[in-house]
């Protein structure tokens, strides 16, 4: 078959290539499925090598900086070829032998560091990383928590519905701003595993006695620390009325994330025109945003891959956002 | 109901916080609830080494069943090398190399995870998080898994390994809020059900003797500190503080270190090291303090400061320990100091005013007798293991 | 591909080159080396000016500090670009017309949380690009891959210029003990699989792991990888033998490191088949070296890859373990389909004879320093006058 490369001689190769590789798939196909190579074998390789794989860190410069420091037993590579020290031929030597040369060249050299100053490193990185967070969210402050018209009342308006959206969701329900636990003693009692946060100090506190399971936090805070789709519903209300855009956003990049793929999510908010009357209370004169219009949480959420629906409350003075992702079919 | 206590030590002789804690649950739920309660755990009494010393099998202690295990192995020698190259940067461990220091952190005791699996009790209790009984046998537990973590921010938490545990617990019990938020930003276990249990309290021992007349004082005014006399807890920075304070306030002023001995402390007219003293000999020191002080930065929850309260003596702790902090903060029992300008102007306002040391401390016995009095503690918590296997068992983790 | 005419340029007397570290057995650094010899040829004068150099090329560079005061009006420079590197900066605030040579840099992701200083040096290398690019007279890729990336960086004027490489070393007299040991291998049976590459998260070593062991369940038990390069990454390097223990491949896969050019002529004659899993390459020169010497092919098509390979080689869309040992059996039991790769990769490789690839680099030098000056002696290596 060797050939002088002749125009025909390359096009058929070429075709010969692509039939070839066509019939490689179908014997793949066809080994897997007579159990040769079962697909779960080949993630069962995955997994047997992430057992060996660094947990991933958090990332950042000074994370890289602090891992140059942590491997104590990095060693620049590239010895410069004037070595005035005496020890310096003897030194090349070694490195040569150890095999540790780099194409791409290291231009910082890192020697011993003492354990205690890594660890005074790793503290610093962690504050630093607070910071960043803080600063990335709140280059205006945080929004207030607010009670809603009609929040501790079981029986207010929206309150049906939503336990309807939420009743046969499986796995927990968080409520935030729970307030004393009113509506997280309601979830309970219709069958919803509901629990609660609010950062409002002692506003928990009677709940709490009681049994149920409240936490004296922020939404966005709790929300970190909750692990990627470890809920399958979250209730807002009072929670976003006032929020800005950094911090709105970062809320809505924590819904996405903390959310089950079939998670329900509901909102409860205060109305832009409530908001602005007498009626509102003082934090609405305090607040760093003001609400959004009940049609603007469908723009941000029909990206998210959420179903919508809002529903205006009969007074005018609030409004609640149902939606959900998933499922085509949802009780209602 | 049917309890299953998994712990590494078990037993009136054994010294470790979170193991006596357990012990305390473990009996005050069946005289206060009538339950069936048993425990899981080694032959083991020094957390240091693992050597089984008590004898294997089955026995009762105060109306709990309890079965020792022998392990297949202690804590390892190569257990340090691989510590201290891990503490470094914890998170960054391979999840090997997490599991491999689980393993020769010891003690390894598979026979204890086999008889869990096989367990018929309706929910089990892990306590604490660190070792190999409960890392291996949380996620092997037919029932609802109850974890109490009684974690500090130490490297050890962020080893991936512990990732695994915390997913499989279906419900965490926690000492202090501090606890709680310590633990869920490391390992995502916001979403989980939880409580803050903290400790039952008893009430004080007391021989009935005067303080000064046990440490020998006579009639000297005197501030005390409880607690391993141990630079990681503090003393030698709390000794160097009250040396100062001496110096800048002369006077009859004395303080007491009681606890087992670990550092040296320099001899000084004024310092009185009392070693390890009995219950009732700590409970008449205590009582007869102006203040009890607690310089430790690495306490979970401490005792030694609700059992101050229960004597109705006003403390001091140490501003940066978030648990002890909490509890002043919550009781109104306590001052915090951040350093010795802070130490000292605390110091100073309580030895003044007799009427502010009895308004703390009486402030801290009703912080403690609402919380901590062993009634109100064990009844919450019957009524959290309630909820729990109402709940049901999770989904268990494959990590 | 913009092809840049010339515009005029005063012809150079001097192309000096630039890198961050001179170092043997290293594509970027061999590269270096060759065009130094091509550039002088033409008639200019260059030199080599390195931040470090391995003490086996000592004399064959000078430091980088030693450029300001060589340098003289006309001086053309060109920046050998593969990381990041303080000579960068020094390029960066000179004003002589520069010439970026680029080898492209791994995106940092590829790195992982495996070696974050690699990472790190990723991420500066792109912050360096971006200050070079656009300052650059012309940016020289050594492939259509890299080309890319330099317009994205804001290089105005590009070409591709291919890579020097000696293919000869691949075919250099093969150690004779080296030859020995794998025949003595070979002889109880089985396929010989073979990589070149540094031994780093971005050439997933650990995926070929996987393939082969696919391979050796479902086609044949007795098949061998041979892994050839040096492993700067001690954590990848344990990570990937605690792995290979794992699936019980101790005897099977053989981690050769950093060899001689004989020994390495050696393991490629003894090969059946080269296979790539790769994730990047801003070039691959093994994967020519392996059509030189005449070995079939199977490599992930993703980067250069597919520019380098042609069809030398069967390129899979994914680094699937049971697809890869599909396409090794398939290339290693069809003759016809073994034979026409190996055709095609020896007319591939001879497009990267030296004649043709030393003419193109000049060609490409030449519109920025202008029309070489033949005739002028080369100069003397280590001379700068």
């Amino acid at each position: 078959m060797s050939g002088d490369g002749s125009v025909d001689e390359v096009e058929d190769h070429r075709a010969y290539l692509a039939q070839v590789m066509a019939e490689i798939d179908q014997e793949v196909r066809r080994r897997r499925s007579s159990g040769d190579l079962p697909a779960r074998v080949e993630r069962q390789l995955d997994e047997l090598f992430l057992e060996h794989s660094p947990v991933a860190g958090r990332g950042g410069a000074l994370e890289d900086a602090l891992a140059l420091v942590d491997s104590s037993a990095f060693i620049d590579p590239v010895v410069p070829v004037a070595s005035n020290r005496s020890g310096g031929a003897v030194v090349k030597k070694g490195l040569r032998s150890l095999n540790l040369w780099y194409v791409g060249f290291v231009t910082h050299q890192v020697s011993q560091f003492a354990a205690a100053t890594s660890r005074a490193l790793h503290l610093v990185e962690d504050r630093l990383g607070e910071l960043a967070r803080e600063l990335d969210a709140q280059k205006v402050p945080p929004a207030p928590v607010v009670d809603v018209p009609g929040d501790g009342d079981p029986t207010a308006w929206w309150v049906a519905g939503a336990l309807d959206a939420l009743g046969s969701v499986p796995g927990r329900v968080l409520h935030a701003a729970a307030s004393d636990g009113w509506l997280v003693r309601h979830l309970v009692a219709g069958g919803v595993d509901a629990y609660g946060v609010d950062p409002r100090v002692g506003r928990i506190d009677a709940g709490e006695r009681e049994g149920l399971d409240l936490r004296e936090e922020g939404a966005v805070d709790h929300l970190l620390a909750v692990e990627p789709a470890g809920l399958a519903g979250i209730v807002l209300s009072g929670v976003v009325d006032g929020m800005a855009h950094g911090e709105r956003r970062q809320l809505l990049e924590l819904l996405g994330d903390r959310l089950t793929p079939e998670g329900v999510l509901v909102i409860h908010a205060w109305s832009p025109s409530a908001w602005g009357s007498d009626a509102a209370p003082a934090e609405a004169d305090l607040s760093p945003g003001r609400p959004l219009r009940p049609s603007t949480w469908s723009h941000f959420l029909e990206p998210m891959g959420y179903r919508v629906g809002v529903e205006e409350g009969p007074s005018g003075a609030d409004y609640v956002v149902t939606a959900f992702r998933g499922r085509a079919d949802r009780p209602r | 109901m049917k309890v299953v206590f998994t712990t590494p030590r078990y037993g009136p002789e054994v010294m470790g916080g979170a193991e006596t804690a357990a012990r305390q649950l473990a009996e005050h739920l069946v005289a206060g609830f009538d339950w069936e309660v048993e425990v899981f755990s080694t032959c083991a009494l020094d957390h240091l080494t693992w050597e089984d010393v008590v004898a294997p099998g089955d026995s009762e202690l105060n109306g709990v069943v309890v079965h020792r295990f022998e392990s297949v192995a202690g804590r390892a020698d190569d257990f340090y090398g691989l510590d201290g190259r891990l503490r470094i940067a914890p998170s960054r461990a391979s999840r090997r190399e997490a599991r491999r220091w689980v393993d020769l952190n010891g003690p390894v005791v598979p026979d204890l995870v086999r008889a869990l699996a096989a367990s018929d009790a309706d929910v089990a209790v892990f306590y604490p998080y660190l070792h190999y009984p409960v890392v291996e046998g949380i996620g092997r537990a037919p029932m609802p898994a109850v974890l109490h973590p009684a974690a500090h921010d130490e490297p050890a938490l962020y080893l991936p390994v512990f990732r695994g545990t915390y997913a499989s617990a279906d419900a965490i019990c926690y000492h202090t809020a501090a606890e709680r938020r310590l633990v869920q930003r490391v390992h995502g276990t916001g979403s989980r059900p939880q409580m803050v249990l903290g400790l039952g309290v008893d009430e004080a021992t007391e021989g009935g003797r005067p303080g000064g007349e046990v440490l020998g004082t006579g009639e000297r005014p005197y501030v005390v500190s409880v607690g391993r006399v141990d630079e990681h807890k503090g003393s030698s920075m709390l000794a160097a503080f009250f040396r100062t304070y001496k110096e800048r306030h002369p006077g009859p002023l004395a303080l007491a270190l009681v606890g087992p001995v670990s550092a040296a402390i320099p001899e000084h007219p004024d310092i009185v090291v009392s070693g390890t003293v009995s219950e009732a000999d700590k409970g008449d020191i205590v009582r007869d303090a102006q203040v009890s002080i607690s310089p430790s930065a690495l306490e979970s929850f401490s005792l030694v400061v609700l059992e101050a309260w229960v004597l109705g003596v006003p403390v001091m702790v140490n501003a940066t320990c978030a648990p002890t902090r909490e509890h002043c903060e919550q009781s109104g029992g306590g001052l915090w100091f951040g350093g010795y300008r802070e130490f000292e102007a605390a110091l100073e306002h309580l030895l003044e005013d007799a009427d502010l040391r009895h308004r703390l401390g009486a402030r801290g016995r009703a912080y403690v007798d609402e919380h901590y009095a062993w009634p109100v503690i064990i009844e919450r918590y019957a009524g959290f293991l309630d909820q729990v296997v109402a709940r049901g068992k999770g989904p268990t983790s494959v990590l | 591909m913009t092809d840049p005419g010339t515009d005029g340029a005063r012809p150079a007397g001097a192309v000096h080159q630039f890198i961050p570290a001179l170092i043997p057995r290293d594509a970027t650094g061999s590269h270096t080396l060759l065009l130094r010899d091509v550039l002088r040829e033409a008639g200019w004068r260059s030199e080599i000016f390195a931040e470090a150099t391995h003490d086996e090329l000592a004399g064959q560079s000078h430091r980088i500090e030693e450029y300001p005061s060589q340098a003289r009006p006309g001086d053309v420079l060109v920046y050998q670009f593969s990381t990041s590197s303080v000579v960068a900066e020094v390029l960066a605030s000179r004003s002589e017309p520069l010439i970026l040579n680029y080898h492209n840099v791994t995106a940092p992701d590829l790195y992982g949380s495996w070696d974050p200083p690699a990472a790190a040096r990723s991420e500066e290398a792109r912050r360096q690009l971006a200050v070079l690019a656009p300052k650059a007279a012309l940016g020289m890729a050594v492939s259509a891959f890299n080309e890319r990336d330099l317009r994205d960086a804001g290089c105005a004027r590009t070409t591709v210029a291919p890579v020097l490489v000696d293919l000869e070393r691949s075919v250099a007299d093969p150690d004779p003990r080296t030859a020995a040991r794998l025949r003595k291998d070979r002889a109880g049976g089985g396929a010989d699989w073979l990589f070149v590459g540094r031994v780093v998260p971005p050439k997933a070593q650990h995926r070929l792991v996987e393939a082969l062991w696919a391979y050796r369940r479902l086609y044949d038990p007795a098949a061998r990888l041979h892994l050839v390069g040096t492993a700067p990454s001690r954590r990848y390097l344990t990570a990937l033998r605690g792995f290979v223990a794992d699936l019980g491949l101790e005897d099977a896969v053989k981690f050769h490191g950093e060899i001689s050019d004989g020994a390495l002529a050696a393991v490629y004659a003894a090969a059946d088949v080269y296979v790539s899993l790769s994730a990047h390459e801003g070039f691959g020169i093994p994967l020519v070296e392996a059509s030189r010497v005449g070995l079939p092919v199977v490599a992930l098509g993703v980067a250069a890859v597919p520019e380098t390979v042609g069809d030398a080689g069967l390129l899979v869309g994914v680094d699937d373990p049971a697809v890869v040992a599909a396409a090794v059996d398939r290339v290693l039991s069809d003759d016809r389909l073994r034979l026409g790769l190996v055709d095609a990769g020896r007319r591939r490789s001879g497009e990267h004879s030296m004649v043709v690839a030393g003419r193109r680099a000049v060609e490409a030098v030449a519109t920025v320093a202008g029309a070489p000056p033949e005739g002028s002696p080369p100069a003397v290596p280590g001379d700068v006058p």
